[in-house]
C-alpha cells in the first residue's frame, strides 16, 4: 500500500524531502508496519501504534526491562545495519592471510548461524512462517 | 581458498545440514512426551482434504515438526545459551537466573484477576459454607524473592495482597510471606520444599486455631535427582534437586480417597515415580493433581479428633497438607481448576469445618483458571 502510495501521490513529494525526512519517513514506514505484522489482532495494532504517538506512557517498567534485556541486541543490530562490519570484513580480505581466514572462517560462521537460528526456531520464539496469518 | 571453493564449500554445507536434518527427522521414531518439558509432544497431524483446505493441517504440521526435531533438547540448550550468555538477556521464555535459582517472571499485577479470585471465594463461601471460620492465605511465588533484587520486573503483591483482602469480607487472612525465603523453595522447581515448611505450617495452624494440636517429628525421606518444572523452561544444565518427603507415624497411618478414581493411597504415592504416567516427581505428594481428595486421619486425638478442614488449593497444597493432619481428622482438598465450583456438592459434604483457600500468588494472577 505504501509502495502504490508513493508511486501514484509522494512520490514527488518524497523526492524533494531533504535526505534526512525521508530516512525518518522509512523508518516510521517500517516501525508501524512491524508492529502490524506483530499484531495478534487489529485492536492490539492499533494501540500498539497509538503507542508511538504518545498513546501510552513513555517509560514503564516493562519497558525499560526489555531495554536492558536486549540492549546488546540493539547494539549488534544496530551495527549490522551500518557498512561497518562489510567494510572490516573487506579491509581483512584485502591482505592475502586476511584473505584466507575470511575463507575459511566464512563457512564456519555461516554454519554456526544456521545452528543459532535453527535453535531459536525449535524453540518455538520465532515462526518464519509469517505470511501464514495472511 | 578462491572465492569459487568458498561459496561452493558453503553451499555443500548448507546442503548437507538441511538434507541431514530432514533425513534425520525421517528415520528418528516420533516421541511422545518432552520429559524436560513436562508436556506430550504434537504427533503428524492426519492429512485430509477438510484439514488441509481449512488451514488446519499446515498449524499441526508446524507444530509437529517443530516438537519433532531432531535434537530438540540440544537446539534448545543452544538457544539458552546464545541467549543469556551471548546476548546478555535477563530471561529464556520468561524464566531467568538469579543467586543460583532458577525463576519464572510474572508481571504485572491484574487486578481483574485478583478481583474475580475475591468474587469466587466469596461466591463458594455463601454457596456452601456461609456460616464457616473461613480463612484466605497466599503462597508467595519464588519471584516475590528473587525478582526485584535482581531487576527483574515483579508483582506489585502489597496491591494483590490488599485488593484480596479488602473484597473477602468475613474470611480471616492468614500472612505466610515473612516465614518464606527463596532458598525454601526448589532450586529447578515452582514450589516449595516440604522440610523447609515448619515456619509456614505453624503459621497456618496458629491462623486456624490448631496450634496447640501442631507437632513437628518427622523423618527425611530423600529423593534424588528432582528436575523441577523450571529444569526444561531454562532448557539450561543444572544440577537437580532433592526432594525430601516427611513421614511420621500420623502420615504413615493416613489414608487419602480420591473421588476422581475413587480409590485410595498414601500421603506420599511412590508409585508416581515409576507408573510411567507422571513427569513430575513433585506427584508424590497426594498424587498430583486432583479434584478433590480426602485425607483421613485414622490416629487423629485431643482436640484434633472430629476436627475438619476443607483446603481449596492449588499444588503447593498438596505437601503442606500433610503437615497439618496432626490437628485434624479430616482435609479434603479441593482443587476447583479441576472441577466446577457448581458442582462440588456432589462430591463434598460440607456442615461447619474450617476452610482455608491456600493459592499462589501466580494463580491468583491467573485465576481464569478457578471454575
Amino acid at each position: 500500500m505504501l509502495l502504490i502510495a508513493e508511486k501514484l501521490l509522494l512520490g514527488h513529494a518524497l523526492e524533494k524531502m531533504p535526505r534526512v525526512l525521508r530516512h525518518l519517513y522509512l523508518l516510521l514506514a517500517a516501525l508501524v508496519s512491524f508492529l502490524i505484522f506483530d499484531a495478534a489482532s487489529l485492536p492490539e495494532g492499533g494501540r500498539a501504534i497509538a503507542g508511538l504517538f504518545g498513546g501510552a506512557p513513555f517509560t514503564s517498567a516493562a519497558g525499560l526491562y526489555s531495554l536492558k534485556s536486549y540492549f546488546v541486541i540493539l547494539l549488534l543490530a544496530a551495527l549490522g545495519a551500518t557498512p561497518l562490519p562489510r567494510a572490516a570484513v573487506a579491509r581483512i580480505s584485502a591482505t592475502r592471510a586476511g584473505g584466507k581466514l575470511v575463507s575459511i572462517l566464512t563457512p564456519l560462521f555461516m554454519a554456526a548461524l544456521l545452528l543459532v537460528c535453527t535453535a531459536y526456531l525449535v524453540d518455538g520464539s520465532f515462526n518464519p512462517f509469517l505470511y501464514f496469518r495472511f | 581458498m578462491n572465492d569459487k571453493l568458498k561459496n561452493r564449500i558453503l553451499c555443500a554445507g548448507f546442503v548437507l545440514i538441511t538434507a541431514g536434518g530432514f533425513l534425520l527427522h525421517l528415520i528418528c521414531p516420533d516421541k511422545m512426551l518432552s520429559i524436560s518439558e513436562r508436556r506430550r509432544l504434537a504427533q503428524a497431524p492426519e492429512v485430509t482434504l477438510t484439514a488441509v483446505l481449512g488451514g488446519k493441517f499446515a498449524t499441526s504440521f508446524d507444530d509437529y515438526a517443530l516438537d519433532q526435531f531432531p535434537g530438540r533438547d540440544s537446539f534448545r540448550t543452544l538457544k539458552a545459551i546464545m541467549q543469556y550468555y551471548v546476548f546478555r538477556q535477563k530471561d529464556n521464555n520468561g524464566v531467568f537466573l538469579a543467586e543460583g535459582n532458577i525463576g519464572k517472571l510474572e508481571f504485572p499485577l491484574s487486578e481483574s484477576s485478583a478481583l474475580r479470585a475475591a468474587e469466587k471465594f466469596m461466591s463458594l463461601k455463601a454457596q456452601y459454607f456461609p456460616d464457616s471460620d473461613v480463612y484466605l492465605s497466599l503462597v508467595p511465588d519464588k519471584s516475590y524473592f528473587l525478582a526485584e533484587r535482581n531487576g527483574y520486573p515483579a508483582l506489585d503483591y502489597e496491591k494483590m495482597v490488599s485488593l484480596l483482602r479488602e473484597n473477602t469480607e468475613g474470611i480471616q487472612y492468614i500472612d505466610l510471606f515473612d516465614t518464606l525465603s527463596a532458598d525454601k523453595y526448589y532450586t529447578t522447581d515452582a514450589h516449595w520444599r516440604q522440610e523447609c515448611l515448619h515456619d509456614t505450617a505453624l503459621r497456618l495452624a496458629q491462623g486456624l486455631g490448631v496450634s496447640n494440636s501442631f507437632t513437628w517429628d518427622y523423618e527425611e525421606n530423600r529423593l534424588k535427582d528432582f528436575y523441577g518444572v523450571y529444569y526444561g523452561q531454562a532448557a539450561l544444565p543444572f544440577p537437580p534437586d532433592t526432594l525430601v518427603y516427611l513421614t511420621s507415624p500420623t502420615t504413615e497411618g493416613a489414608s487419602v480417597y480420591n473421588a476422581e478414581t475413587q480409590g485410595t493411597t498414601g500421603v506420599y504415592d511412590l508409585a508416581k515415580l515409576t507408573d510411567g504416567k507422571s513427569m513430575d516427581m513433585y506427584d508424590v505428594f497426594l498424587s498430583g493433581a486432583s479434584a478433590v481428595l480426602t485425607v483421613t486421619n485414622p490416629n487423629a486425638a485431643g482436640e484434633a479428633k472430629g476436627r475438619e478442614l476443607i483446603l481449596f488449593r492449588d499444588s503447593f497444597g498438596s505437601s503442606i497438607a500433610p503437615l497439618l493432619l496432626d490437628c485434624y481428622e479430616t482435609i479434603t482438598l479441593v482443587d476447583i481448576r479441576y472441577i466446577a465450583s457448581a458442582f462440588l456438592g456432589q462430591y463434598v459434604e460440607f456442615h461447619g469445618q474450617d476452610v482455608l483457600f491456600l493459592y499462589s500468588t501466580s494463580v491468583i494472577n491467573n485465576s481464569a483458571m478457578l471454575k
